[in-house]
C-alpha cells in the first residue's frame, strides 16, 4: 500500500469580497501523486508552484476542494477530529524557516514534549526525559540543552531541534517542506546527510519539498515536478535527472549550474 | 477604495446609534423624575412633571423610550435643556458655531507654529533651536491644558490684562443685540466683517486667543514632532543632496525643495487633529468660560442635565465619527501609496 | 534587563525613569512623609482652619494652604498615592476586559469578530475624555465612578491591540507546527497564542498610565470625580480656579494654589512620556 495517494487534487482559493463577485483562485489544478512506502520522493518546482498548498491540504491545514487523498489507504477528507490526531502520530512534518516554526517561549523541553502530551505518551517524567535525550542524541545535538530557549541556537541547531520534534510521535511519513532553503549552504549539507541517515535507520516515507535539483537528486528516490499547481512529470530520480522528458523539468535542469559541486 | 467609503458610510449610523443607546441606557438608572426633562419645552412645565412621566410613559422599557427618542430626534426634537434654559436644539446652533470658530483658530496656530518649530529644529539638528523645540513638544506631550490654561488666565488677564475670558465683552454683546447687527454665518469672526463692526471682531478675537493657544499645546507638540522627523527624512534623500550639488542657495533647498514634500504628511495629520480638538474643548471652554458646545456639555453633564447630555453627545458623535471618515479619505488622497482595505 | 540597560544609556528616557521612580517612591511613602490625620480616610485632606482664603507657604505647610485651608503639599504627597491606585485600577480593569474580549474577537472571528469589533468602534466614535465625563455624570460624581468610566473608554483600544497581535501571531510558524502535531484549538490558543501576543501589549498598557491619571485628573477638574477635599490633583487645581486672579495689586498672590498641583501632574505625566517614547522605540521593530 502507497503511503501517500493522491488521485485528481483540486484546490481553489475563493476570496468574498464586502462587495461584488467572488473571486476564485485555482492553484492546485489535477494533481496525481504517490509516495511508495519507504521511499523518499521529491516534489520539485519553482516557488509558488503550489507545493506548499499541496504539503497543507496533505496536513490537513487546508480543505479539499475536489479529488482524494489517502494516507496509507485512509481517506483523509471527512475525518473525524480524533481520527485527524491519530493520522498526525503517522505522519509529520518539517517546515522550512526554524526560526518561525519553534515557539519563542518554549524551552527545548517545552518543544520537544508538547507532541508528547498532546497525544498521551511518556507520561511519567524520568522516562520522558530519557526518551527526549534519546531523540535529542539522534538529531546528533547535546541532550543537555533541554532546558534552553530558541534564541539562543543557529538555524541549523533549530532544523535539527525541528527534527527531533517531528520524530518523537515515532511517525512512518514526514513531510519536508523546504527543510533546508532557509540555511547556510554548509549547514545544508549536514542536515541533509542527517535527514538520509534517520530516514534509512526508521525507513520513513518522505515527501520532500524543494525548488532545488541538487538537494533532490542527494535524497530522492523518486521525483515529481510540478509547474503552475500540476505534476508535469514524475519517475525514478536517475531517469529525471538522464532522461527528463517534458521541456519544463529540462529547462529547470539546465538552470543547475553543476549537479555534482553543488555537493 | 469606493467599497471602503461606502462600508464605512454604512457603518456610520449604527455607531451613532450605538452611542446614544449606550448612553440612553446609562440614564435609565436616574429616576423618571429627571428624565422627564427630557420632554419639556418650556420652564413653566417643570412643576408638572409626573404629568409628564405619564404622558411619555417613562417608566416603559429602555427600547421603547430610545425608539421614541430617536422619533423625537428625526423630527428635530432633542427636548429641553435646563442648564443652557432653552431647547437642546437650539442651544447646540448657538453654541457650535463659536467652537468651530475657535478650532480653526487653532488649527491655524497649530500649523503655522508646528511647521515652522519642526522645520527649524530639522534644519538646525543637534543645536539649541532644536533642543528647544524638543523640549517643548515633550513639554507640551505633558503639560495638562487645564494647568496651561489656569497659567494663561493668570498672567495675561490677572497680571497684564491683555485678554478676558469669556466670548466678548458686554459692549460687544450690546453692539450684537442692538438690532442692527445681521448674523449671516453664526460665526462671529465671519459676521463682524459682514457688518463692517471692526470693532467687534477685534474683540471676539482677543478672546479667542487664550482659548487656542491653550488648546493647541497638544496637537502643537505633535505638529514639530512629526514635521522634524518627516522634514530630516526629505533632507537626506538624493533630491536634496543633487539640488545643493546644482549650487542652490541652502534656503531655497530647504524651502523649495525638502519643505514641499516634508509637509505632506503634516497636512493630513492636522486634518485628524482638528477631530481631535472637540476632546479638548470641553476644558478650554470650561477654563475660559467660553461659550461653546464644550462647556455646554459641561454644564449639561455637571447638572444632569440628561437631554443635553444626549444632545451634546449625539452631536460629538457624529461630527467626530464624519472627521474621522474625512481624514482616512484626505490621507489616501495625498499620500497614493495608502491603500484602504 | 537589556530594555532598562538602554533606557539607562538614553538620557531624556532616563530622566523618565528617574521621574517615575520618584513618584512611585513617594507613593509607597506617603504615610512617612505626610503621616495621616485622619486614619479611616487618608486621602482625606487635613484642614488648618477653615478660611476661605489660600495661605502661601510656610514651615509648616511647605507648598501653602489651598481654598478653606487644605495643605496643599500633603495633597500633593497623597494625591501621588491616588494617581498610582487610579492609574493602576483602571488601566489593569481595562487591559483584562481588552484580553478577554480581543481574545474572543480573535479566537472565533467571523460574525463574533464583527459583532465585537463595531462595539469598540461605537466607544471610539466619542472622544474618550468626553465619553469618560458623560458616564461619570450619569453615574454620579465619585472617585469610583470616575474609575469605572474611564474604564470603560480605555478598553476597546485594548482590545483592538490585543486583537490584532493575535491574529498576527495566529499566521506564525509554530502555530500551523502546533497544529500539525495535533494540538487543540484551544490548547494552541491558550499555550501558544496568548502568552506571545500578551507582553507587548502589556507594555504599551502599563506605559498608558500616564495618560489615564491625566484623563482623571481633568474629571475631577471638571467636578465629575474626586470630590472637594480629596487629595487629588484635578481637585485641588479646581481649587485654584477661584484665585486665579490674585488679590488687587497683587495678580499673581495665589500662584501656589495652581503650582503646586499643576508641576506634580505635570511632571508625573513627563515622567511616563519619556519612558514610553524610550519604550515605543525599543518595540520598534524597525529600530532593530
Amino acid at each position: 500500500m502507497p503511503a501517500i495517494q493522491v488521485k485528481n487534487l483540486c484546490k481553489t482559493y475563493v476570496r468574498r469580497p464586502f462587495l461584488g463577485a467572488k473571486v476564485e483562485k485555482p492553484v492546485l489544478t489535477g494533481i496525481d501523486l504517490t509516495l511508495q512506502s519507504g521511499q523518499v520522493l521529491g516534489l520539485v518546482g519553482e516557488s509558488g508552484c503550489g507545493k506548499s498548498t499541496l504539503c497543507k491540504v496533505l496536513l490537513g491545514i487546508e480543505p479539499i476542494t475536489s479529488g482524494s487523498v489517502e494516507i496509507f489507504g485512509e481517506n483523509i477528507s471527512g475525518l473525524s477530529r480524533t481520527s485527524w490526531k491519530e493520522l498526525r502520530r503517522k505522519m509529520q512534518v518539517i517546515y522550512q524557516d526554524p526560526y518561525a516554526s519553534l515557539d519563542p517561549r518554549f524551552s527545548v523541553y517545552q518543544l520537544l514534549s508538547e507532541p508528547l502530551q498532546i497525544h498521551g505518551l511518556y507520561p511519567n517524567k524520568s522516562e520522558r526525559k530519557k526518551y527526549l535525550r534519546e531523540l535529542l542524541t539522534a538529531v546528533q545535538l547535546d541532550p543537555v540543552i533541554l532546558d534552553r530557549y530558541p534564541h539562543e541556537f543557529s538555524g541549523g541547531q533549530r532544523q535539527r531541534i525541528a527534527i527531533a520534534r517531528a520524530l518523537a510521535l515515532k511517525p512512518q511519513i514526514l513531510i519536508a517542506d523546504e527543510p533546508v532553503s532557509a540555511l547556510d549552504v554548509s549547514v545544508q549539507a549536514q542536515i541533509l546527510n542527517l535527514l538520509k541517515t534517520i530516514q534509512r535507520e526508521r525507513k520513513l516515507s518522505v515527501l520532500f519539498v524543494t525548488h532545488d535539483f541538487a538537494v533532490a537528486r542527494f535524497l530522492c528516490d523518486e521525483i515529481a515536478v510540478m509547474q503552475q499547481g500540476k505534476i508535469v512529470e514524475q519517475g525514478p530520480a536517475e531517469q529525471i535527472f538522464e532522461h527528463p522528458q517534458h521541456g519544463y523539468t529540462q529547462k529547470l535542469l539546465s538552470a543547475v549550474p553543476s549537479v555534482e559541486a553543488a555537493l | 477604495m469606493m467599497r471602503f467609503v461606502l462600508r464605512r458610510l454604512c457603518l456610520l449610523p449604527l455607531v451613532v446609534l450605538g452611542v446614544t443607546f449606550l448612553l440612553f441606557f446609562l440614564t435609565q438608572r436616574l429616576s423618571p423624575e429627571m428624565r422627564a426633562s427630557l420632554y419639556v419645552k418650556d420652564p413653566r412645565q417643570m412643576g408638572a412633571l409626573e404629568e409628564v412621566i405619564r404622558e411619555y410613559g417613562l417608566r416603559d422599557n429602555v427600547f421603547k423610550q430610545y425608539g421614541r427618542w430617536l422619533k423625537n430626534v428625526a423630527q428635530g426634537d432633542l427636548g429641553y435643556s435646563p442648564s443652557a434654559n432653552m431647547p437642546v436644539l437650539q442651544a447646540l446652533k448657538k453654541y457650535l458655531p463659536a467652537t468651530i470658530q475657535l478650532a480653526f483658530v487653532t488649527m491655524i496656530l497649530v500649523v503655522f507654529f508646528g511647521v515652522w518649530f519642526g522645520a527649524a529644529s530639522a534644519v538646525h539638528k543637534d543645536k539649541w533651536q532644536d533642543n528647544l523645540a524638543r523640549f517643548v513638544s515633550v513639554g507640551g506631550f505633558s503639560l495638562p491644558i487645564f494647568v496651561l490654561g489656569l497659567i494663561l488666565l493668570m498672567v495675561f488677564y490677572g497680571q497684564l490684562h491683555w485678554f478676558a475670558p469669556g466670548g466678548y465683552s458686554i459692549q460687544t454683546d450690546i453692539i450684537i443685540h442692538g438690532g442692527t447687527f445681521k448674523t449671516y454665518t453664526g460665526f462671529l469672526l465671519i459676521d463682524s466683517l459682514l457688518n463692517g463692526q471692526w470693532r467687534v471682531f477685534g474683540d471676539v478675537f482677543s478672546h479667542l486667543i487664550l482659548p487656542a493657544i491653550t488648546l493647541c499645546i497638544g496637537s502643537f507638540a505633535l505638529m514639530v514632532r512629526v514635521m522634524r522627523s518627516s522634514m530630516l527624512e526629505e533632507l537626506g534623500k538624493d533630491y536634496v543632496r543633487t539640488a545643493r550639488a546644482k549650487g542652490l542657495a541652502e534656503y531655497q533647498v530647504i524651502y523649495k525643495h525638502a519643505g514641499k514634500n516634508a509637509i505632506i504628511p503634516v497636512i493630513t495629520l492636522a486634518g485628524i487633529q482638528f477631530v481631535r480638538l472637540l476632546g479638548g474643548t470641553v476644558i478650554v471652554e470650561t477654563i475660559f468660560d467660553y461659550p461653546g458646545i464644550g462647556r455646554f456639555g459641561v454644564l449639561a453633564a455637571q447638572q444632569l442635565d440628561i437631554a443635553g447630555i444626549l444632545g451634546f453627545s449625539l452631536l460629538v458623535a457624529v461630527l467626530f465619527v464624519f472627521g474621522n471618515l474625512l481624514c482616512d479619505l484626505l490621507y489616501t488622497a495625498v499620500d497614493p501609496r495608502i491603500r484602504l482595505e | 534587563m537589556r530594555l532598562l540597560k538602554r533606557i539607562y544609556k538614553n538620557k531624556t528616557s532616563l530622566c523618565g525613569l528617574i521621574l517615575v521612580t520618584l513618584f512611585a517612591l513617594t507613593a509607597l511613602l506617603a504615610p512617612v512623609l505626610a503621616p495621616v490625620e485622619n486614619p479611616n480616610n487618608p486621602y482625606q485632606l487635613p484642614q488648618a482652619g477653615y478660611q476661605i482664603e489660600p495661605h502661601p507657604p510656610s514651615a509648616q505647610h511647605w507648598f501653602g494652604t489651598t481654598e478653606q485651608q487644605y495643605d496643599l503639599y500633603y495633597g500633593v504627597v497623597w494625591g501621588t498615592r491616588l494617581a498610582f491606585k487610579i492609574g493602576i485600577t483602571v488601566t489593569l480593569l481595562a487591559f483584562l476586559i481588552g484580553l478577554l474580549i480581543g481574545g474572543i474577537a480573535a479566537y472565533f472571528g467571523g460574525k463574533v469578530d464583527e459583532a465585537l469589533m463595531r462595539l469598540t468602534d461605537v466607544v471610539f466614535a466619542v472622544p474618550s475624555l468626553v465619553l469618560a465625563m458623560v458616564i461619570a455624570a450619569m453615574l454620579g460624581p465619585d472617585l469610583k465612578n470616575m474609575m469605572i468610566a474611564l474604564t470603560a473608554v480605555a478598553w476597546p483600544s485594548y482590545a483592538r491591540l490585543v486583537r490584532g497581535d493575535i491574529l498576527s501571531i495566529k499566521q506564525q510558524g509554530y502555530v500551523t507546527a502546533a497544529r500539525t502535531l495535533g494540538a487543540s484549538g484551544l490548547r494552541i490558543f491558550t499555550r501558544h497564542i496568548v502568552p506571545n501576543a500578551i507582553y507587548p501589549s502589556v507594555v504599551v498598557a502599563s506605559l498608558d498610565i500616564g495618560y489615564v491619571v491625566l484623563t482623571a485628573a481633568s474629571l475631577s477638574f471638571l467636578g465629575l470625580g474626586a470630590q472637594p477635599g480629596t487629595a487629588d490633583w484635578g481637585q485641588l487645581i479646581a481649587m485654584a480656579r477661584n484665585w486665579v486672579l490674585g488679590t488687587p495689586g497683587h495678580p499673581l498672590a495665589y500662584w501656589y494654589t495652581v503650582v503646586a498641583p499643576g508641576g506634580a501632574i505635570f511632571l508625573f505625566v513627563l515622567g511616563w512620556n519619556l519612558l514610553g517614547d524610550a519604550f515605543r522605540d525599543i518595540l520598534d521593530p524597525r529600530q532593530g
